[in-house]
């Protein structure tokens, strides 16, 4: 960050079989060898691992990405902890009967089931770090 | 002041969908998770996220962010659109590059190239090019030698330019 504010990063690449350790370390060293060639002060740096899938084509239709699935966490307190949003949300994933029919999600699915199941395997918790303990409620909602 | 990990670590899917627009599914998971295994429940969730959704999964990104949490103040003066530009070669016969903000004009000859004899300069190109450094190009190839280093300045963006002109 320099005297007005405004921030810009120092972005160098390491191999992605590096383990964080490494990684993590080298940024360490590199901003302490960075730090008296600049005026600027050091307020973050970030790790990050891209992957990029092979086969991306353009779907041909399908619900947009403004219709998102979204699937509400709580912590084991009952309190909400966080959300999962999933964008162009399938139609078939919803009740399509009864109350909610269309907007809520089919918690029966499968491919439902699966997902929250995997969710909660991989320890996910909201930024501050509240794990989740189970889904609260998932329904489809427009987030434009 | 010291550099202090956030509390967790964010996993970021991005989508797009048949319009072409872009969407993310973000999931955080704790900081002290390992990557590897945090990139093994990434696989696996972008599996099953797909399985949900009429967009397509473009690729996802895991990310620990470090923060300072006692950063100190910037050089009067000090503006981000001084750079100074590192152009280093890599094995592979590529090359890569980065740029470090508000560069000193110490680490300057007068000509705006780095001076490469410079305390700061000749320790960054030392450890840069060490053989047991992991720094790389975009290929992750290593990187072995430095080619050009200078000074440039980039155009100011709008969020960039005074707000009391």
């Amino acid at each position: 960050m320099d005297d007005t504010s405004s921030t810009a990063a120092v972005a160098v690449n390491v191999p992605s079989g590096s383990t964080l350790e490494q990684v993590d370390a080298s940024a360490v060293t590199l901003a302490s060898l960075v730090l008296p060639m600049t005026d600027c002060v050091l307020v973050k740096y970030r790790i990050s691992w891209r992957f990029q899938y092979e086969d991306n084509a353009l779907p041909d239709s399908g619900a947009g990405v403004a219709q998102c699935g979204a699937f509400i966490f709580e912590d084991d307190g009952g309190v909400t902890a966080g959300l999962v949003t999933i964008p162009s949300l399938k139609d078939d994933k919803l009740l399509d009967t009864g109350n909610g029919a269309g907007v809520l999600v089919d918690l029966a699915d499968s491919d439902v089931s699966a997902m929250i199941t995997g969710i909660l395997d991989a320890a996910a918790s909201n930024a501050l770090g509240v794990p989740f303990s189970q889904l609260q409620a998932a329904y489809r909602q427009s987030r434009v | 002041m010291a550099i202090v990990a956030a509390p967790t670590a964010s996993l970021d899917f991005t989508w797009r969908d048949a319009s072409g627009s872009v969407g993310h599914t973000l999931v955080h998971i704790p900081d002290g998770t390992l990557a590897a295994v945090a990139l093994t429940a990434a696989a696996a969730l972008g599996a099953l996220f797909a399985a949900m959704s009429d967009a397509v999964l473009l690729g996802y990104k895991l990310t620990y962010n470090r923060v300072e949490n006692a950063p100190g103040t910037p050089v009067a003066g000090s503006r981000v659109e001084e750079k100074g530009n590192f152009i280093w070669t890599t094995a592979d016969g590529r090359s890569t590059r980065f740029s470090i903000p508000a560069i000193k004009d110490t680490q300057l000859n007068t000509s705006g190239s780095v001076n490469r004899s410079a305390v700061a300069a000749a320790a960054l190109i030392a450890a840069v090019v060490d053989v047991d450094a992991i720094f790389a190009g975009a290929s992750g190839s290593d990187i072995t030698a430095i080619f050009k280093a200078y000074q440039s300045f980039r155009r100011s963006t709008p969020a960039q330019l005074p707000t009391d002109g």
